[in-house]
């Protein structure tokens, strides 16, 4: 449907080059309808642009229940009290 | 977003936690509903940081599962909340045993979004960051993309060799761009509307075909752009100003899939691109407006219920499947 756009190929080398990876080569010719820009095989690479650290993902160690009434039927069961933790938009998805 | 969850990544936090029961879930609709869950809440929440009042219940509440309040706070430091959790389990200590059941008779037959879980479909969870040098590492956000099983099927041709390529279903480029392919990095925003996505498209190229496993390359452009105008109708998310916003990626990926089990065995991708302008909800300030880098990494959900939280959009993601829970 459309050619890559020169910005975003320089976009994704200036990226890779700034955190030290392979960069895809700058101005690369498109050869078919879909970008080719990105290379599968670098996603390592990618992934750690974006990902949080491991200590910023501790608390997905904690088992969570995902609702409040969920939550309170644990609590009931378990006979521990109810932390709960609510949010606008779901916590422990997009908020 | 990293920083409201920082909390709960301290150590001495997770510990502390081992007492509790530990739970958590959107506030919006428990504030304002009218049922028994929604109500119970409301009757708690009301003892709590923000008092009876209007407005916003969002924060950290240690209760019994009878309903009965013993702390509360809302806040993003971890010696708050720490204070919180010591506080309540005191007041847990002086309560009654009868306090801490559930009413024999408690029954809430009321559906959630999480009920239309794409069971046997793909689900992926998403990360994504303001990219380059100077963005706030703090901020981050997550969610979820919820396909079914026939949709998801959508990834590839019907008879799939290697060297061959496929141009990725609508459906799937579409939901993708619309609502994932969004600056949600610092809160939830905006989607796009169909009118406002144009130049996307996604191919898969087969790199390996043995038996039924197919293994595959992923590339692609996405594009989402308004000038603001909604057309998406009245509900939750309807704006009261124009947001004229855009985001452009560019994907690449990888993934296996299974034809006999009709399973993905592996499936990432990244999304790169730039992002325009703010909403109402995303917390950008004005002299945040881009253009500026933004990224994505998304992967297969694992198997927990953490993950099977719905997307933020799932009221409004245009599927036949999903069922409106309200309804």
């Amino acid at each position: 449907m459309i050619g890559l756009r020169l910005p975003l190929a320089l976009l994704a080398a200036a990226l890779l080059v700034g955190c030290g990876g392979d960069a895809p080569p700058p101005g690369k010719t498109p050869t078919d309808a879909a970008a080719k820009g990105l290379d599968p095989a670098k996603l390592a690479t990618y992934r750690a642009l974006v990902l949080p650290k491991a200590s910023e993902r501790a608390w997905e160690q904690i088992e969570w229940q995902t609702s409040y009434e969920s939550g309170l039927r644990a609590s009931s069961a378990q006979q521990k009290p109810l932390l709960l933790w609510v949010m606008n938009g779901h916590p422990l998805g997009c908020t | 977003m990293a920083g409201r969850r920082s909390v709960w990544s301290n150590p001495e936090v997770i510990a502390a936690a081992t007492d509790f029961v530990v739970s958590s879930d959107e506030v919006w609709r428990l504030q304002r509903g009218k049922d028994a869950e929604c109500l119970h809440f409301q009757a708690m929440a009301n003892h709590g940081h923000y008092g009876g009042g209007g407005g916003t219940r969002q924060g950290t509440y240690v209760l019994t599962a009878d309903g009965t309040f013993l702390a509360s706070t809302n806040s993003l430091d971890a010696g708050s909340v720490l204070k919180v959790m010591q506080e309540g389990l005191a007041a847990w200590a002086k309560t009654n045993v009868e306090s801490r059941k559930l009413p024999a008779d408690w029954h809430l037959p009321r559906r959630r979004w999480e009920t239309s879980y794409p069971d046997g479909g793909l689900v992926l969870r998403s990360f994504n960051a303001d990219l380059g040098p100077d963005a706030d590492r703090k901020r981050l956000n997550r969610d979820h993309a919820w396909f079914k099983a026939e949709e998801a099927r959508g990834w590839l041709g019907a008879d799939p060799k290697a060297g061959d390529e496929h141009t990725v279903s609508e459906v799937i480029v579409e939901r993708l761009a619309r609502f994932h392919l969004v600056d949600n990095v610092r809160g939830q925003t905006l989607p796009f509307a169909p009118a406002d996505v144009s130049d996307s498209r996604i191919t898969t190229t087969v790199t390996k075909r043995d038996g039924d496993e197919v293994s595959f390359d992923i590339h692609g452009t996405t594009k989402g752009e308004t000038d603001g105008t909604w057309t998406l109708g009245k509900n939750d998310w309807t704006p009261t100003a124009k947001y004229p916003r855009g985001v452009t990626t560019e994907i690449a990926g990888r993934g296996r899939f299974h034809l006999a089990s009709g399973r993905f065995e592996a499936l990432e991708f990244v999304a790169f691109g730039e992002r325009t302008g703010r909403t109402n909800l995303n917390g950008r300030p004005e002299a945040d407006v881009g253009p500026a880098r933004i990224g994505w990494v998304f992967e297969l959900a694992p198997e927990r219920p953490a993950e099977r939280v719905a997307p933020a959009f799932v009221d409004i993601y245009d599927a036949d499947w999903i069922v409106d829970p309200r309804q």
